[in-house]
């Protein structure tokens, strides 16, 4: 890779992570989905003239890191060490992690990080209308799930 | 629904530790190797084959009249009168850009980096005499070193560190100037209101400016001078035309085709928009769409071009910068006649310029200031869009 590549790759970094690693996070949880968004990132290091002529590259990285991911059977984890003191339902953490890998994305992506549906479907390549309706089933299980431990 | 909502964000939120460049290189990525690669693709070649031909076989014969989809004809095209202009060696230009329409929303502003003053590209690479934000904060304290403001350009040598850029009202500027592309140089002149005729000269790697700020001039000469880097010059650029306006401009500057400002790599869609004459000359024109990934890397830029084109995005992002629309006016001999372009910002904002090429391949040698040569173009040469019209009898 040449200079000028270099300095386009780095823009590229830091125009894509962001997006990149939140999407793998929804998708994989914290670990797995850092590790994948590494793994799609070096890809695109190493072919990086393919990728850059890409019409969307960080949808297709999002391939790679899910990809990448697959052949690693670790479970899908949201829990921090710092969750430890959190204003949030604790079981939240387990039910997240059961959902459908989609209705997951879609629940994290727009609740968790405030992406709008098109923003999901563009990096995932989902439609937005399906994104939608993943999103509903997605917080309809949670609902019911949260009032089961509510009410259990 | 609000609750759980707030749960799931509370539950997400928290910073993300990113991964850096360093670990990116480092590293090699987690796809399987060549070999299972290879057959993994066979197979899929396999069932390919297997599956889709008599699918694609039962399709085609039923539509045997299929022409190439219209997006990546006109694609083609515009690609094609890009080569073409480009292969002309130098054009001329005549521009006008209009400022940046006002918001919906209210704006954001952005901090410019700080730069040397008068700082040769020679004493190392350009990156090296532009400083960061974090620079400026260190060094807003006494003591030698930046400070903020804009006061030592004229041929100085200290550093320049505006505090704050808005996005800025902008300016309706106008000019006309000579590009040469290869090797890049360029030589524009542009009447800037407030500040009178202004002439730069830009070599990919340094800049000259004539009136002014002087940037890049010898103290006390009008003419002459070392250059100074292209990166530092976007902070009198933007702080003169506003952030918007000013980081659109730098992005021409910077670009190795000046005010071409067309890069094949970024070009992945275009349509046929309609017809019309530019100076007398039938068109075709076309309208292409960039995004800014697809603006950060520019084929043929050097470290200096790339750095200000970094720069300039970066600021542009700031911003709420979506993306650039041109429109692209294409005569029958297959040049670029005349772009359009119009820079569009997430508040309803936009930008618009235009630009118009002539005199292809006989606009003659742009010399930067102390060069030795021969300016004018050859004796005889004939543009072809000013060649007569062939006539048929």
């Amino acid at each position: 890779m040449n200079e000028a590549d270099e300095v386009g790759f780095r823009a590229f970094v830091v125009t894509a992570e962001p997006r990149l690693h939140r999407a793998l996070v929804a998708s994989l949880g914290w670990d797995r989905g850092r590790e994948a968004t590494a793994d799609a990132l070096a890809y695109a290091w190493e072919h990086w003239p393919r990728v850059r002529s890409m019409t969307n590259p960080a949808g297709y990285l999002y391939r790679v890191g899910q990809s990448s991911a697959r052949r690693r059977r670790v479970p899908v984890l949201f829990e921090r060490p710092e969750h430890t003191d959190s204003l949030y339902e604790p079981s939240l953490i387990r039910l997240l992690a059961e959902l459908p890998e989609r209705q997951r994305i879609a629940v994290v992506l727009v609740h968790g990080f405030h992406w709008t549906t098109r923003e999901v479907s563009d990096l995932t390549g989902i439609a937005p209308s399906t994104v939608h309706t993943h999103l509903e089933r997605g917080l309809s299980k949670l609902r019911a799930a949260l009032e089961v431990v509510d009410h259990g | 629904m609000a609750d759980l909502s707030e749960d799931i964000h509370s539950l997400i939120q928290g910073g993300i530790d990113p991964v850096t460049f360093e670990e990116i290189r480092n590293r090699r990525h987690g796809l399987r190797p060549p070999r299972q690669r290879i057959v993994a693709r066979v197979a899929s070649v396999v069932v390919f084959l297997a599956v889709a031909v008599p699918v694609i076989l039962a399709v085609s014969s039923a539509r045997s009249t299929t022409s190439p989809k219209a997006g990546g004809l006109a694609r083609h095209r515009v690609i094609a009168a890009l080569d073409t202009t480009i292969a002309s060696g130098s054009f001329d230009i005549t521009f006008s850009q209009q400022p940046p329409t006002s918001p919906t929303t209210p704006t954001t502003t952005t901090t410019a980096p700080c730069y040397q003053s008068g700082a040769n590209s020679s004493t190392g690479p350009a990156s090296s005499v532009v400083g960061t934000p974090t620079t400026i904060a260190e060094r807003t304290t006494p003591g030698p070193g930046p400070s903020p403001g804009i006061g030592t350009v004229a041929g100085g040598t200290g550093w320049i560190c505006p505090a704050s850029i808005g996005a800025g009202p902008g300016l309706a500027i106008s000019g006309q100037g000579t590009v040469d592309t290869n090797p890049f140089a360029m030589v524009v002149g542009t009447e800037v209101p407030g500040f009178g005729q202004i002439t730069l000269r830009d070599d990919g790697t340094d800049i000259w400016e004539l009136g002014g700020g002087d940037y890049g001039l010898a103290p006390g000469s009008t003419d002459s001078g070392p250059g100074s880097s292209l990166p530092g010059f976007s902070s009198l650029v933007e702080s003169t035309l506003g952030a918007r306006q000013g980081a659109s401009d730098m992005m021409v500057l910077a670009n190795p085709t000046g005010y071409l400002e067309l890069d094949e790599n970024a070009i992945t869609n275009a349509d046929q928009i309609g017809t019309g004459t530019v100076d007398g000359s039938p068109v075709t024109v076309y309208q292409v769409t960039l995004s800014p990934d697809q603006e950060a890397t520019v084929t043929g830029a050097n470290t200096a071009e790339a750095t200000a084109i970094q720069d300039a995005l970066g600021v542009l992002k700031q911003q709420g910068y979506t993306g650039t629309t041109v429109k692209i006016s294409i005569d029958a001999a297959g040049f670029i006649r005349q772009t359009v372009a119009t820079a569009s910002f997430s508040d309803g904002s936009s930008q618009t310029g235009e630009t118009t090429f002539s005199d292809f391949g006989c606009a003659g040698t742009v010399l930067m200031p102390g060069q030795q040569g021969a300016s004018s173009p050859p004796p005889g040469c004939v543009s072809p869009d000013t060649a007569p019209s062939p006539t048929t009898s």
